[in-house]
């Protein structure tokens, strides 16, 4: 397993040789890292990479998966803030270059403040890749009305035999949900830490230890 | 006992005035029926009490044992010791049922409950609604059917205990089955000691929970206050009977059998 935390992101190359696995956990609280990760993922190689960010500032993130051999595997998913004055984009995108390759990449966000947080990426599944699959899930949900949420996860796919889906979610707390809320007795600001658990809290379970600690005390104690 | 106590209240809606003057007394430890034509404003009334910022109260007043509930925010006329059961309760995406449920639980307690105590309380609550236990995991009231969010209203009176609980409609998309397991947990809430409101068009729920008290809003205000005669009679007579014996025209003719018309909606519509 990889694990770098905060300045220890940097632009990386990473590759995962035939029938091994790779596990990268990235995580950072200062400030936004603008980093380039690139992972050639051969034959049978399994990719498994996560990035839980509570840091303030701006930046653009990208990691570019290639899945290069027949039955290669790769995961990915973030789940972060983005508030006061920050601006950031996490680009996730994956090349399916040999046949019977599967990926999956999932991104929730929450933009607060006058945080702006975009989300972009292109799975590409090449001309001959028969069998492959692949997803993008993608969510963001705005707080405040300075904030902006932006969701782009694009497919290109040039072969017929494979299974493609993408899914992009842009919303915002609605007056209706919150007055439900608020109806229960739980005020304005709790009603936010309920949606930022419901939205955060599912990356807990990729990470172990004490950074599992930290993230966990970001998600319920207000980043 | 507290009083949920109303006077001359009017509420008017998207600039239309729906409640006219509405003046009602509800107890803790009574049930109150509040029955109508559809679109005389009986839900109205309930979301005004617990606050919506939809319905603007121009004049009047709303009490809670003395206490002056419009000088109070929505979430804290709930922590004072009010509920509304809605008839269409929201589907959040992204809030946890369990979280929900004990961040509404603590925020009326000095201290947090322990994870033990909450749990338990949690259980036995979702095994008396007949809701399965792992539908605490998924995210409130999304993908639940009808009568699943109804019973989810109810889980959530018991486990808020307020003074005053609020029922809009909590019978229909029930049903029997649904409908028995819904009015023994108000029964059993009535036993100890709240007091209810209770909107519905059916006898048949009222014949379950058997309401002390009965009012019939009527045009934007409550034309008629008595027993539970009333119900019976409503339900062998229609509302011809206000008019004939109170000499009281109702503006609008329901439509019987609609349980989608409110006079929110009607408004909103001009």
């Amino acid at each position: 397993m990889v694990l770098l935390v905060d300045e220890e992101i940097h632009d990386l190359d990473l590759e995962v040789k035939t029938g091994e696995s790779l596990t990268l956990r990235l995580a950072s609280f200062s400030s936004f890292p603008s980093a380039k990760i690139h992972v050639k993922v051969q034959k049978e190689g399994v990719f498994d990479g996560a990035f839980a960010d509570f840091s303030s500032g701006s930046g653009k993130m990208e990691i570019h998966v290639e899945l290069l051999g027949e039955g290669a595997k790769a995961m990915w998913n973030f789940a972060g803030v983005c508030q006061q004055k920050g601006d950031k984009t996490m680009e996730a995108s994956v090349d399916h270059l040999a046949p019977h390759t599967s990926a999956e990449v999932t991104q929730y966000g929450i933009a607060m403040g006058e945080g702006k947080l975009a989300f972009f990426g292109t799975s590409h599944i090449h001309p001959a890749m028969v069998g492959s699959s692949t997803a993008q899930k993608e969510k963001i949900i705005v707080f405040d009305k300075g904030a902006v949420g932006k969701c782009s996860p694009v497919l290109r796919i040039d072969e017929n035999d494979v299974v493609a889906s993408h899914s992009a979610i842009v919303g915002k707390l609605s007056d209706e949900h919150l007055f439900y809320m608020l109806s229960r007795g739980i005020d304005r600001d709790s009603a936010k830490r309920l949606l930022t658990l419901g939205y955060l809290r599912p990356i807990l379970s990729l990470y172990e230890g004490a950074l599992a600690e930290r993230i966990q005390s970001c998600i319920e104690g207000g980043f | 006992m507290a009083t949920l106590s109303i006077k001359d209240l009017h509420v008017s809606v998207g600039g239309k005035e729906i409640l006219k003057g509405v003046t009602l007394d509800v107890h803790q430890g009574r049930t109150t029926a509040l029955v109508g034509p559809n679109g005389h404003g009986k839900s109205t009334l309930l979301f005004a009490i617990m606050g919506h910022p939809n319905y603007l109260v121009t004049s009047g007043s709303i009490t809670l044992d003395g206490q002056d509930v419009l000088a109070l925010s929505v979430d804290e006329r709930s922590k004072l010791g009010l509920f509304l059961a809605m008839q269409y309760p929201s589907e959040i995406p992204g809030v946890n049922s369990a979280d929900f449920l004990k961040a509404a639980m603590n925020v009326r307690r000095d201290k947090p409950m322990s994870l033990f105590q909450f749990y338990s309380k949690m259980q036995t609550a979702y095994q008396e609604m007949g809701i399965p236990f792992e539908m605490s995991a998924r995210n409130l009231n999304e993908g639940f059917s009808g009568g699943e969010k109804k019973r989810n209203e109810i889980l959530q009176l018991k486990l808020l205990e307020p003074s005053i609980a609020m029922l809009d409609e909590i019978d229909s998309g029930l049903d029997v089955d649904a409908l028995r397991v819904v009015s023994s947990a108000i029964v059993e809430e009535q036993k100890k000691g709240r007091g209810f409101l209770v909107v519905s068009h059916y006898a048949r729920l009222y014949d379950l929970i058997a309401p002390d008290d009965v009012a019939v809003m009527v045009n934007g205000r409550i034309a008629v206050t008595g027993g539970p005669e009333i119900i019976s009679k409503i339900d062998t007579k229609g509302y011809e009977w206000i008019k004939t014996e109170l000499g009281i025209e109702i503006e609008k003719e329901s439509s019987v059998g609609s349980i989608g018309v409110c006079a929110t909606k009607e408004a909103l519509k001009k």
